[in-house]
């Protein structure tokens, strides 16, 4: 018999700094660190179309992962160009297995390195 | 926006009566991408022809949303690395604008009706990165024609979402330009234009000294789409009426189609 475990449920402010890893089109992949409530190395796969959307997965530095998505729209152009919506947590695994939650995403984004920082904050229960 | 007569209008006003009659509107949109490498940077060439059943001066247009391909990287290319503002723009013409905020550049063929005679000039057109508007990319437009009707327009483009299979639509409302008293307004014929990194040089701030580039364009993506990049256009009339225009730019040779 499976033994029952209370949800935990975290007010969370992360923030990442990633690097570019790939693009295509409008597609960039990049990873980082993230540092806040959760630390942990983050993937992010950004689409900076007429809408910003992004797929996440953080993985905490004690363990698991925790998944979501993004959209928002541009704050701002130029060379950084600011964003902000909302974001999701959708899935996770290991400790994060039924993480989910919701909450706002912000970021700028130097579009001439595609270095990015994004700012998440929000609540998630796991 | 800014016109002024110039001393050919007004001759050509005064040996003429005005015509004001407007045919069917038929368009042909024609879309080009230089160099056409996947995974690459490129420039978009479009342009477009409008023309009538009876051969006469089309309806000013006064709108025109182009529908590009999903997954064309323009927020990633590198260009409108800064932006100019109307006021700029209206005040100092391109020169003012920093030429990090240069998007393309181009020419339209009006048709500027004088009586019974339909007159051609012929517009230089620039583009340019400006400030977001509302969450959404915003673009400025500088056209300056010389003769007949000589005019400085300076007019607002917005990237807005579009459905798939497309992944935005640049749309731009288009001021009305008067010919002479009694005439029609001047109507565009013809447009050739690029955004793009084609013939721009932009500047990097290195130790002091201003490094000239050249941009890298828009990013095509890695793939392409099975049938080819799709394009279209919509096209509004002063008279009402709308005409609609699609064409499809094929795949490079050889190379992977999405399934």
């Amino acid at each position: 018999m499976p033994a029952a475990r209370a949800a935990h449920t975290l007010k969370v402010t992360d923030t990442g700094h990633l690097h570019y890893l790939h693009s295509s089109g409008s597609l960039l992949l990049e990873e980082g660190s993230a540092t806040g409530t959760v630390p942990g190395n983050l993937k992010v796969r950004f689409n900076v179309g007429a809408t910003v959307t992004a797929k996440f997965t953080l993985y905490p530095r004690n363990g698991g992962s925790i998944s979501g998505h993004a959209e928002g729209k541009l704050h701002s152009s130029g060379r950084y160009a600011s964003f902000g919506g909302t974001m999701s947590v959708k899935a996770g695994s290991g400790r994060y297995s039924h993480a989910h939650g919701h909450g706002g995403f912000y970021g700028v984004i130097d579009r001439e390195t595609y270095a990015l920082t994004v700012q998440t904050t929000g609540t998630f229960s796991y | 926006m800014r016109h002024a007569w110039s001393l050919t209008a007004v001759l050509a006003l005064l040996a003429c009566t005005p015509a004001n009659a407007h045919a069917a509107q038929r368009v042909k949109l024609e879309v080009s991408l230089t160099p056409k490498h996947l995974g690459a940077g490129t420039t978009i060439i479009f342009g477009f022809t409008i023309a009538t059943t009876a051969g006469l001066a089309p309806s000013p247009l006064t709108e025109i949303n182009l529908l590009y391909p999903a997954n064309l990287g323009i927020t990633t290319s590198g260009l409108g690395l800064a932006t100019c503002s109307a006021p700029v723009l209206e005040a100092l013409g391109p020169e003012g604008c920093p030429a990090d905020s240069r998007m393309g550049y181009g020419s339209a063929l009006v048709e500027v009706p004088f009586g019974p005679e339909i007159i051609e000039e012929t517009a230089h057109s620039e583009t340019f990165m400006a400030p977001v508007q509302n969450g959404n990319l915003g673009l400025l437009f500088y056209a300056e024609g010389p003769a007949p009707i000589l005019a400085q327009l300076v007019f607002p483009g917005t990237v807005q979402p579009a459905p798939a299979p497309y992944g935005g639509q640049l749309d731009t409302s288009l001021p009305l330009v008067p010919s002479v008293p009694g005439a029609p307004d001047v109507a565009i014929v013809r447009l050739r234009s690029t955004i793009g990194s084609l013939h721009l040089t932009y500047y990097r701030h290195i130790r002091g000294v201003n490094v000239p580039y050249h941009p890298t364009g828009i990013i095509l993506p890695s793939t392409c789409p099975r049938h080819g990049f799709p394009f279209a256009a919509h096209f509004r009339f002063q008279n009402g009426e709308h005409a609609n225009a699609h064409t499809t730019v094929p795949c490079p040779e050889h190379t992977k189609r999405n399934p």
